[in-house]
């Protein structure tokens, strides 16, 4: 799934770059809840949020020559969505903490409802800051480098946290039963 | 190196991001209209080695760019011409200027004198109207050598100006009188002499002030700058008509 989806939005912005509408409509597709999850997390309100995205879709077609093909295009692509979302941020609030629960709900279905539970539920059992790293990580497709440069600290540091991160969240999972061998959860 | 990812992890976390609410579509909009307006911009004919599309945004910049260049080096060569000038012309800069299609424009320093023969002297070819014996003073000028240097400038050997002191027919007067492509600068108030009268088949500009009559006319091969010790007016057409006659 995840291979399916990083070679529609190499797609999306291939036919974008190559001045084809359909690009944006393929992006919107594949990644159009992320962004505006994404942007969501940081601004805090679903409005804003849409504003904030519909500024990010402008700046990937205005940018999209500063996309070196066959690297991380969703990364790349939330990232300008976060960086649009805190160009957004009322005066004061400077300093940007992404905070998942603010993420709007999909509107169908329980299923969607269950998955949501259970994130929230592994990423509210973390203290704040590793939270914000598995966030980064995670939900942002960014890079150790990238997270290391965003908190100014370095690789080691946020490598060693995000392990034990993930250590405190597999160990949830594993209580729950809910383990990568079963597949589900 | 490929950073290490908790596959179940990633699936939790994916999934719900993925499955979250997705804006509204009025968000493309704009990107749609940016695009559109891009892609109407580019030339596709004006594709690059590379295969990046040239914009004929940029190809107008560039264009506009290269007039902006070209006009602005324009207008400093001209600005640079006309100081030249004008410090030849105020004496600042002695010398002679010679542009490309072969005219030289020389200041008073820029002539060096190279005869000089007074009462008696032959009359020049080009005074044909004045007679040997009505000479006061002849002088010869050539360009001087350039600054610096004993080396002669290109038309050093050769005339560039007369300058002839005559008395005919009770009146005196004093004749400048430049060669092809050569212009004395100094000389110039001559050119735009208001009169204009024809005589004997010879267009001679001319203005009177005070006690002299300042003429100036040209043929193939000179320009005359006369300046005539009268005014009265038959005395004037008189010279006017002898020169007219002469060539």
């Amino acid at each position: 799934m995840k291979e399916r989806e990083r070679n529609t939005t190499e797609e999306a912005l291939r036919l974008i770059a190559a001045g084809e509408e359909k690009g944006i409509d393929l992006l919107y597709e594949c990644l159009g809840p992320a962004m505006l999850a994404a942007a969501t997390a940081v601004l805090r309100d679903q409005f804003a949020a849409e504003d904030a995205v519909q500024e990010s879709f402008l700046r990937v077609v205005r940018g999209i020559r500063s996309y070196r093909s066959g690297t991380n295009g969703r990364a790349w692509v939330l990232r300008i969505v976060r960086n649009a979302a805190i160009d957004k941020l009322p005066d004061g609030r400077t300093v940007c903490t992404d905070d998942f629960s603010y993420i709007a709900p999909a509107e169908d279905g329980e299923e969607r409802a269950t998955d949501r539970l259970l994130a929230e539920s592994l990423l509210n059992a973390l203290p704040p800051e590793r939270r914000q790293l598995i966030y980064m990580k995670y939900f942002l497709d960014m890079t150790v480098r990238a997270i290391a440069a965003e908190i100014g600290k370095s690789k080691s540091f946020v490598q060693k946290e995000i392990a034990r991160a993930e250590e405190s969240m597999r160990k949830i999972l594993e209580d729950r039963g809910q383990t990568d061998e079963s597949g589900s959860y | 190196m490929k950073e290490k990812r908790d596959q179940n992890l990633e699936h939790i976390f994916r999934k719900c991001a993925d499955g979250g609410a997705r804006p509204s579509e009025r968000v493309t909009a704009e990107a749609r209209a940016a695009l559109r307006a891009r892609s109407a911009e580019t030339v596709p004919a004006a594709a690059g080695a590379g295969g990046s599309a040239v914009s004929a945004g940029s190809a107008k910049r560039a264009k506009r760019r290269t007039i902006i260049i070209l006009a602005a080096a324009a207008c400093l060569l001209s600005l640079l011409v006309g100081l030249f000038l004008w410090r030849l012309q105020d004496g600042t800069l002695p010398g002679a200027l010679l542009l490309a299609d072969g005219t030289t424009y020389v200041s008073d320093e820029g002539l060096r004198q190279s005869t000089h023969e007074d009462t008696g002297a032959e009359s020049p070819a080009c005074l044909p109207w004045v007679d040997s014996d009505e000479i006061v003073c002849c002088r010869e000028y050539t360009l001087a050598p350039r600054n610096g240097t004993d080396e002669p400038a290109a038309q050093a050997a050769e005339t560039v100006l007369y300058r002839v002191e005559y008395r005919a027919d009770g009146v005196s007067a004093t004749v400048y009188i430049e060669t092809e492509n050569v212009y004395l600068l100094s000389l110039g108030d001559y050119k735009r002499l208001p009169e204009e009268r024809c005589c004997g088949g010879v267009d001679f500009r001319l203005q009177t002030e005070k006690t002299q009559t300042y003429v100036y006319f040209e043929t193939e091969k000179y320009k005359y700058n006369l300046q005539l010790e009268t005014v009265q007016e038959e005395q004037v057409t008189a010279a006017l008509t002898a020169i007219g006659q002469s060539l």
